[in-house]
């Protein structure tokens, strides 16, 4: 438990109702990021244990970022948030390392089984 | 469930996204192939699609859904981006703020006397024209069954696999053996409405790859998987170094797998089986599973060139501010109190801490003003769909040139200006500016032109609508005057323009023959000044004719602090904002005039009315003693003087409401605390002449 | 305790104080806090009960003459203690006379309206504890009447 996330999402809202949601289960909500360029960053300073990312974003989107993550840590551990009908960029976003992912609008039990088991994972 | 805590957020930022979307859809107005702009707009759809959904409003889903759809249409250039469209997407931005607002009201987004469905189907039908557009109905694609699945049984799964083994497979399999791999026939069933099955689907095949496993064969085909044709599973064949006890556990953990069947087996039985059977499954497209699928096209750059600003904000309720700005002001107070106590005192070694807490407050008090500041386009933004729409209905062509959005101002007066610039907006679109013809005939340049603008001077944040318009008529301003009795032939003649057209501001002015829709809607430029003197501002017309119209709006940087003249009656203290005094003297009983009932001094030849303080609050006072203490207000051109006992200085004060009890005072618009703690009560000025 | 007796009788707090030789009480609910009466600043022009405004850490809070609102008089010096209360935003002081503390009941001491009809709806009912006879008024009801006299 206590393990550190960064949550990513331009709407400020979604933010909002994920770091409860995350809060609540027990894990520790270290940053926010509302783009895929500011979510590098926030990566590179803040260590998170999980990233929760949301796909179509200003700036640099979650798939780049994904990819841009990635490159700094190989083992960074990336939850994907997706709308319906993102299939397409999920499964990009998978093939470049995401963990997994949960689709909007979501469930709080579905979130946190997800985080749940990324963080279980090695 | 989560709905009441998230509402104001899902609202507030709806509202934001609803607006950027009309500015977006303004400039694709102008130029339909930037796809920048529909791209953003793509994005703006889909975020509130799903805010909406989360908060469970499904209408507004739908109906983002929907307009989402369409864009995504018109991004991969399977649909042209029309007038009508651009129309309809309009029409959509305003249906999605009614629901806001209908959401905001009663918490639910259906609109009982619009038409959603209607423009929801009005969006289906464009999307049903597409070439690509059968998607966009919304309807999940059904998988065509096939006569073989639905031969499968458990038993048969036991016998023989649901998947063809070609000699081929049996090559690779034996292959990979020799290298210490298993084969496994794996099952795979997803929990029944998963969504996103195949990404779902896609994460398992990338768990079994990261183990180190490779996957030579599945069923349905890879393709048919990422089309998402199948129901919740699918056959694989499988080499992997793991047991099956590893694997199981492994593929279970990924989220959304009901369930996994794996079975080590060997393909050269399986086949022997298959061939006894004689039964030639399905035809099945052989393709390992990619390390790399091509992307479709509407994922992968749809990244936003444009280049905001990055900066981090916090949404605070706005009572906490209003909270923090008391608590400041009684920072402010308790500094002051201890600055008067120690002067008694003359200690030299704490003079140097004071003057340090001083700077400490000063700079804290402006860091409170700052966070109660907004750029002023959170009132401005509204404004460009608003001039387009009046234009529109006008029938007046118009650039509509904004500047200075980024110009600050206090929280509390973005509710109130709005309205107001607004009205004058529509006077210069109805008014100000000319038919295209007479533009020519005037030589003109055929569009017109109004620059909504914002700036600060000194204290003040500077508002300006200007047009290039026919500007004010003086004859026709002063005719009305006269026959309104508002002044005579004989000053109409006399007075300059500038005072002429400060009469438009009078009660009930109005120089428009003919009602129009536009600017016949009760407000008048009576309605602009009061309600700018009511933010302790001032407004000013300039204009010449046939070059245009500007109208100034002053108001102070903040409603929350202000300079104030503090004075006194009887034992008691009243501040005057300093904003709104002309100039303060010092009169003798004899230069009181009486004319026509009024008491009135003469200064430099103008006649000015004055009130005895004391009058006008009804309180009982002492015989007026030989010199007495004048304040004169200025309220636009009119002045006054106020009569007090003393008049103690100028002060900084924190203004606070007087509470909803005393509504039925109009003589005071708020109370401040003094540095002794005592309480003074602001005079407001606007309602105290006679 | 059974059920029905339950639904029945409730216990509550009241705030009690005296008001010209009348002990009366407010719902402790709607009490904020009790502080000594400081200086009151006049606001002229205001309703005749309001005597006027203070500073309550540098709140603005209207004081509130409650035999005045309750039909009777009591002179102004007699007054020691201001009883502050809020009730739908509205932060108000009560002028009393002295705070005898809080005083449990239960609903089966209350007798009904019937016997106080000169406070109408502004009182609840009278509390009997003993031989002590206390006005139980209704703050919202008050403050009510007070903040819609203008309309």
């Amino acid at each position: 438990m206590g393990k550190k996330v960064l949550i990513v999402d331009d709407a400020a809202f979604m933010r909002m109702l994920l770091k409860d949601i995350i809060t609540k289960a027990g894990y520790e909500v270290v940053g926010e990021a509302s783009n895929g360029k500011e979510a590098v960053e926030k990566y590179k300073e803040l260590k998170p244990d999980i990233v929760t990312m949301d796909i179509t974003m200003p700036e640099m989107n979650g798939i780049e970022a994904v990819k841009e993550i990635k490159k700094i840590d190989p083992n960074a551990k990336i939850i994907m948030v997706s709308a319906m009908g993102q299939q397409a960029m999920v499964i990009e976003a998978i093939q470049a390392g995401a963990r997994d992912f949960i689709v909007k609008p979501f469930q709080p039990a579905r979130v946190i089984e997800a985080i749940k088991k990324v963080a279980e994972e090695g | 469930m989560m709905r009441d805590e998230y509402l104001g957020v899902f609202i507030d930022e709806s509202r934001e996204a609803i607006q950027r979307m009309n500015d977006i859809l303004l400039e694709v107005e102008q130029d339909p192939e930037n796809m920048e702009a529909i791209n953003e707009l793509f994005r703006i759809l889909h975020t509130l699609k799903g805010m909406a959904g989360t908060m469970e409003f499904n209408t507004m889903m739908t109906l983002c859904h929907r307009m989402e759809n369409v864009l995504d249409e018109i991004r991969n250039g399977r649909m042209k981006l029309t007038e009508d469209i651009i129309d309809k997407l309009f029409k959509g931005a305003d249906i999605l703020d009614q629901m806001l607002n209908m959401i905001a009201e009663e918490g639910t987004d259906e609109l009982t006397d619009v038409d959603v469905e209607g423009l929801i189907g009005h969006f289906e039908s464009i999307l049903g024209q597409s070439p690509g557009g059968g998607k966009a109905s919304g309807k999940e694609e059904k998988r065509e069954e096939s006569v073989e699945e639905e031969g499968e049984s458990k038993e048969e799964e036991e016998e023989s696999l649901p998947i063809e083994v070609t000699d081929e497979l049996i090559h690779v399999a034996k292959e990979a053996e020799k290298k210490g791999f298993k084969t496994y026939y794996i099952k795979v069933f997803l929990k029944e409405g998963t969504q996103l099955k195949a990404a779902r689907m896609y994460l398992v095949f990338h768990k079994i790859e990261d183990m180190g496993g490779e996957i030579l064969r599945t069923n349905p085909s890879v393709e048919d998987i990422e089309d998402e044709k199948f129901d919740w599973d699918v056959d694989l064949i499988v080499v992997a170094k793991q047991d099956t006890e590893k694997l199981l556990k492994a593929l279970s953990s990924v989220s959304d797998v009901d369930r996994v069947i794996i079975k080590e087996v060997s393909l050269e039985e399986v086949k022997k089986q298959q061939e006894k059977k004689e039964e030639k499954p399905k035809e099945i497209e052989t393709k390992k599973a990619p390390s790399s699928s091509p992307a479709s096209p509407a994922t992968s750059k749809d990244h936003d060139k444009k280049k905001k600003k990055i900066t981090q904000t916090v949404r605070v309720d706005i009572e906490k501010l209003d909270t923090l700005m008391n608590l400041m002001g009684e920072l402010v107070i308790a500094r002051s109190r201890i600055v008067e106590t120690l002067k008694k005192y003359n200690i030299k070694e704490i003079d140097e801490s004071l003057a340090q807490l001083s700077r400490i407050t000063l700079d804290l008090q402006n860091i409170v003003m700052k966070i109660r500041m907004v750029p002023i386009a959170y009132v401005f933004n509204r404004f460009p769909r608003m001039v387009r729409d009046l234009a529109k209905q006008m029938n007046k062509e118009v650039n509509f040139i904004i500047k200075g959005e980024d110009t600050e101002l206090d929280r509390t007066f973005v509710e109130e200006i709005g309205d107001p610039i607004l009205h004058l907006l529509r006077n210069a679109i109805d008014h100000g500016i000319e038919s295209k013809e007479e533009r020519i005939a005037k030589g003109k340049p055929p569009v017109g032109t109004i620059v909504l603008s914002a700036r600060h001077e000194g204290n003040n944040v500077v508002i300006e609508v200007s047009d290039d318009g026919r500007g004010l008529d003086r004859e026709k301003i002063a005719r009305k005057a006269i026959e309104r009795g508002l002044i005579d032939e004989t000053r109409a003649a006399t007075l300059p323009d500038e005072e002429i057209f400060q009469l438009i501001f009078l009660p009930g002015f109005s120089t428009k023959d003919q009602v129009t829709e536009v600017s016949g809607r009760g407000v008048g430029m009576d309605v602009v000044k009061n309600v700018v003197e009511s933010l302790k501002g001032s407004v000013s017309i300039e204009s010449q004719k046939d070059k245009g119209t500007r109208v100034t709006i002053r108001l102070p940087l903040t409603l929350a602090i202000i300079q104030a003249l503090l004075v006194k009656v009887n034992d008691l203290v009243y501040a005057i904002p300093i904003a709104s005094i002309d100039s303060t003297l010092k009169i003798t009983k004899d230069d009181i005039q009486v004319v026509q009932d009024q008491e009135v001094v003469v200064i430099r030849q103008e006649v000015i009315p004055i009130i005895k303080l004391w009058e006008t609050l009804q309180i009982p006072h002492d015989e007026e003693s030989e010199s007495m203490n004048v304040v004169i207000i200025r309220i636009g051109n009119k002045k006054y003087g106020v009569v007090v006992d003393t008049l103690i200085g100028q002060d900084d004060i924190v203004i606070k409401s007087l509470g909803k009890l005393f509504r039925d005072v109009k003589e005071f618009s708020g109370g401040a605390v003094l540095g002794d703690g005592s309480i003074a009560l602001i005079l407001d000025v606007t309602n105290l002449a006679v | 305790m059974e059920v029905n007796e339950k639904e029945a009788v409730k216990e509550f707090e009241a705030l009690s104080f005296s008001i010209g030789d009348q002990e009366m009480a407010f719902d402790v609910d709607y009490v904020e806090q009790v502080i000594d009466k400081p200086e009151i600043t006049p606001v002229p022009k205001s309703k005749p009960m309001i005597k006027g405004i203070i500073n309550l850490r540098g709140r603005i809070v209207p004081i509130i003459d409650l035999a005045d609102v309750l039909g009777s008089y009591v002179d102004e010096s007699k007054y020691e203690s201001i009883v502050v209360v809020k009730y739908n935003d509205i932060e108000a002081g009560f002028l009393v006379e002295s705070v005898n503390g809080v005083l449990r009941a239960s609903t089966s001491e209350v007798e009904g309206i019937g016997s106080l009809e000169k406070y109408g709806e502004k009182s609840k009912g009278l509390i009997k504890k003993g031989n002590r006879l206390v006005v139980y008024l209704e703050v919202s009801r008050i403050i009510d009447e007070i903040a819609g006299e203008e309309l």
